[in-house]
């Protein structure tokens, strides 16, 4: 038998600084489902940087849209989506040229995709169909092969 | 994000407290480092006050960093919190950046003027 997730869902305004609703959100989901702290730390991290994307990258700032994050919490898991109404991803992951920007040949910002990627377990960028927008699908195991 | 700042010669310690992130601290970061070219100062950015860096935060560090060395000068951190030394370590700015753990030593570090 399985159980069905326990849903939290935030609508955000297409604003810089929102990003911290659903960070701190998130927080409290995975502080109730018993992560350990420094796991929370690197979820805040990780949908903060996916907030701020889906209000920079994929909304273009663009007050009239919004953006919808949805917590779904399992058993095993904590799952992550951030809705906005862009295309969404579909280059491969840059990983960031520390040397390049450290010499002024790169943009020193660029680093928020590796460190979602680096900070939850699974990470996928979904685009639905053309004009549907996307989402960023984040999860973090309570049990991952020992991350926890 | 608070920033206090005081002298040693000819470099400029930052004390930085609060959240390095997107917007304010950020901003407040590239100002104080506009001001420090125009001084033309050597700087250390002491961490030990930021509780939380996002990846703009990094990116506004490495920023720092090239306008300072493009103005001939040395910039260098000092007592990353833990947060920000795990951040650091995560993206390799670590073994980039020269780091100290005390200001004396990292003082040291810098080339007589």
């Amino acid at each position: 038998m399985t159980i069905d997730p326990i849903v939290t869902e935030l609508r955000l305004p297409t604003r810089l600084g929102f990003e911290k609703v659903a960070m701190n959100t998130a927080a409290s989901v995975a502080e109730i489902m018993g992560f350990s702290s420094d796991r929370v730390e690197d979820l805040k991290t990780a949908v903060s940087e996916a907030c701020i994307n889906a209000i920079e990258h994929g909304n273009q700032l663009n007050e009239l849209l919004g953006v919808v994050v949805t917590m779904s919490m399992s058993v095993e898991s904590l799952e992550v989506k951030i809705r906005d109404h862009g295309p969404g991803v579909h280059e491969e992951m840059h990983v960031p040229d520390i040397d390049r920007k450290m010499l002024g040949e790169e943009d020193p910002r660029g680093m928020g995709m590796f460190l979602i990627q680096a900070l939850v377990d699974e990470v996928e960028y979904v685009s639905e169909q053309p004009g549907g927008g996307s989402y960023a699908r984040l999860v973090i195991h309570l049990h991952p092969g020992g991350k926890n | 994000m608070i920033i206090q700042q005081h002298t040693s010669g000819t470099i400029e310690i930052l004390t930085m407290a609060g959240r390095l992130t997107l917007g304010e601290g950020c901003s407040a970061l590239r100002e104080a480092v506009r001001q420090l070219v125009d001084r033309k100062a050597d700087l250390l950015v002491d961490l030990s006050g930021v509780n939380y860096i996002d990846s703009a935060g990094l990116g506004e560090l490495v920023a720092s960093f090239n306008t300072i060395t493009a103005a001939g000068r040395e910039m260098k951190l000092l007592r990353p919190a833990k947060r920000v030394d795990s951040m650091l370590h995560m993206t390799r700015l670590y073994s980039t950046f020269e780091i100290f753990e005390e200001e004396a030593t990292a003082l040291k570090g810098f080339k007589a003027r």
